[in-house]
């Protein structure tokens, strides 16, 4: 089932809940409601779907939303995936992990622009090469495991048997 | 975020338990098994077991570093964790993550000619 956020009356983002809950949270035909998918928030009555849920004339003044605003924003701003930048290059050492900070650096800056898109593709970029930086390093490690196991071990136990 | 969390706790008690030193199946850098330099995260998983162990002298001669990259990578996660947060704007802006980038550089270059 699809969830939704709503605006309550000061503004605030809320949610998300289920549509079947929208009634309990005080959501009435005038609040202004979003879910993924729909380009900009919309009250409540006008969205047929929501018909089941949402009481029809409200006691109180819905939440007085600008279209456009901030809100929407927040609802659909992608992590910057910073974190995993920064762990992979304390804990991997990788070069890679330093691209994905700077990627991950960009994220929210491009979000604030307005350009949406291009920080969702830096996000996605931030969190692929923190994935990459750590595998390099697992299959660095495994590599090393074996090269002194199989190669350097033996050897060593040649060379104690030869004394 | 659980799944984040269940990593972490694993990590905590491996480093608790495993002394990285003494364990020749403890990861490895690998920049530094290529090349017999250190790099900035060298030293972080000895540093983490004496840290663990109370040794916070012995941690800090390992790695200084963490001193200003753990807080940051915790400031960064609760962020992560409450998006919703009025700081989060300073703490991922990109200034301040160059910034941790040039000095997490800066602590390559220097530990290597220093012998930190």
């Amino acid at each position: 089932m699809e969830k939704y956020y709503y605006l309550d009356s000061a503004n605030n983002q809320c949610g998300p809940v289920e549509a079947s809950q929208l009634g309990q949270c005080g959501v009435t035909s005038q609040t202004f409601v979003w879910r993924e998918g729909m380009a900009d928030w919309k009250r409540a009555g006008e969205l047929p779907e929501l018909s089941a849920y949402v009481g029809g004339s409200p006691a109180t003044p819905g939440a007085q939303y600008a279209p456009g605003s901030a809100p929407m924003a927040v609802v659909n701003q992608p992590s910057s995936n910073l974190v995993w930048a920064i762990l992979t290059t304390v804990l991997c050492c990788m070069p890679t992990g330093i691209y994905a900070i700077i990627c991950a650096a960009k994220v929210d800056t491009l979000w604030y622009a307005g350009r949406y898109e291009e920080a969702r593709r830096m996000s996605r970029k931030a969190g692929q090469w923190s994935v990459i930086s750590a595998i390099v390093a697992i299959v660095v490690w495994i590599l090393y495991v074996m090269w002194w196991s199989v190669l350097i071990l033996p050897m060593m136990r040649n060379l104690q048997g030869v004394y | 975020m659980a799944i984040a969390s269940v990593i972490l706790a694993a990590m905590a008690v491996a480093a608790y338990t495993i002394d990285p030193a003494g364990c020749r199946w403890a990861p490895k850098c690998a920049f530094h098994a290529l090349t017999g330099w250190q790099c900035p995260g060298c030293g972080i998983s000895r540093a983490a077991h004496a840290a663990l162990h109370g040794r916070w002298a012995e941690a800090l001669s390992y790695n200084w570093f963490f001193l200003i990259s753990i807080p940051y990578a915790m400031a960064v996660a609760v962020v992560t964790a409450w998006p919703r947060l009025s700081v989060r704007r300073y703490v991922t802006h990109r200034y301040v993550a160059y910034t941790y980038v040039v000095l997490f550089m800066a602590w390559w270059v220097v530990r290597n000619i220093a012998g930190w």
